[in-house]
């Protein structure tokens, strides 16, 4: 494989161009400096942050100091927001915040499992389009859905893997597979990967990119273990534009059959 | 008169401005947006004086997927 790099296969999102196919979160890390070498190790095109209230016994930034708006995009999310109106609400603040227009759109009413609340997900996504935002909407794994926030025009479909920090793995991939057929934007599986294997396979099946945020950040080397999560895109990448040969029941000989030197 | 912060209730005196009030907190405005009685307070605005009974919300980013 040469080493350079084909810019033919970037990433492309709202027509803004991505190097790299991982998007990282930066939540749970254990310090800020661990999670700038992560993202640095990462190479990463994306970062997430969350909006939270300022606490008044410990009002310093320990966020933002440490992220080089320069080097990737910072997209908040709208984590804790429980319906539609919170999402919005909270992705306005961001935007006065930080001049950020691009939001990850996440509705999550649910404590349990942090799952999305599909109606509310895309009642936000229209109201978040319509006021100027690029949405990039973390979902159920429904194709149905998928095509209806895609029409309301989102600029990417964020399927789950699993739910949120579970590292479960792709355990969405047969839905996923259909909303990767059916889409026109960018699918990015996203939440409850906990491998560079589960990153790649979702990269072989044909997603456009991963997010990941949790496996990285509590791993015993969040630095190795983000270099080895970009490992896992790359390859599985690779392997997508590559093309799969396709499975059998029966074994294939890889060898010649004829000729054998036994003989007969 | 008394306002909130983040929803503590803090001392403010007459004519303070929502900036002023967050200054002596030790609140940086830098990457952080104020919201006032729900509705955001632009940055050319934090120089407004704050009224009894406001309830000022700041909010900034933190790490988060």
């Amino acid at each position: 494989m040469q080493e350079s790099r084909d810019s033919t296969d970037d990433l492309v999102i709202a027509g803004r161009r991505f190097t790299s196919r991982l998007l990282l979160g930066t939540g749970k890390f254990p310090n800020p400096r661990t999670m700038a070498s992560a993202i640095d190790a990462s190479g990463t095109g994306i970062v997430t942050v969350a909006l939270r209230r300022v606490d008044l016994d410990d009002p310093a930034d320990s966020m933002m100091s440490h992220l080089d708006a320069s080097r990737y995009l910072i997209l908040p999310n709208t984590s804790g927001a429980r319906d539609a109106e919170e999402a919005v609400r909270v992705a306005k603040l961001a935007r006065a915040a930080g001049g950020f227009d691009w939001i990850k759109l996440e509705v999550t009413p649910e404590p349990n499992y942090l799952l999305p609340d599909p109606v509310e997900t895309l009642r936000a996504a229209v109201m978040l389009i319509d006021a100027g935002f690029t949405v990039l909407p973390y979902m159920n794994a429904d194709p149905i859905l998928a095509r209806r926030l895609e029409e309301a025009g989102c600029a990417t479909l964020m399927p789950l893997g699993a739910p949120i920090g579970t590292s479960r793995g792709f355990k969405t991939r047969d839905l996923v597979a259909i909303i990767i057929e059916q889409a026109s934007v960018p699918v990015v599986v996203d939440a409850g990967l906990g491998l560079p294997s589960h990153a790649s396979a979702a990269m072989e099946m044909g997603a456009d990119a991963v997010l990941v945020n949790t496996a990285i950040a509590i791993a015993g080397d969040p630095v190795a273990m983000a270099h080895a999560f970009a490992g896992g895109v790359r390859a599985g990448r690779e392997a997508f534009l590559a093309g799969a040969g396709g499975t059998s029941s029966l074994a294939q000989a890889s060898s010649p059959l004829g000729g054998q030197v036994r003989g007969d | 008169m008394r306002i909130t912060l983040n929803d503590e209730p803090v001392e403010a005196d007459e004519g303070s401005s929502i900036s002023s009030v967050l200054a002596l907190r030790g609140i940086p405005l830098e990457n952080s947006a104020v919201e006032r009685n729900g509705e955001i307070v632009e940055r050319d605005r934090l120089g407004d004086a704050v009224q009894d009974g406001d309830r000022i919300i700041i909010v900034r980013f933190v790490g988060g997927g």
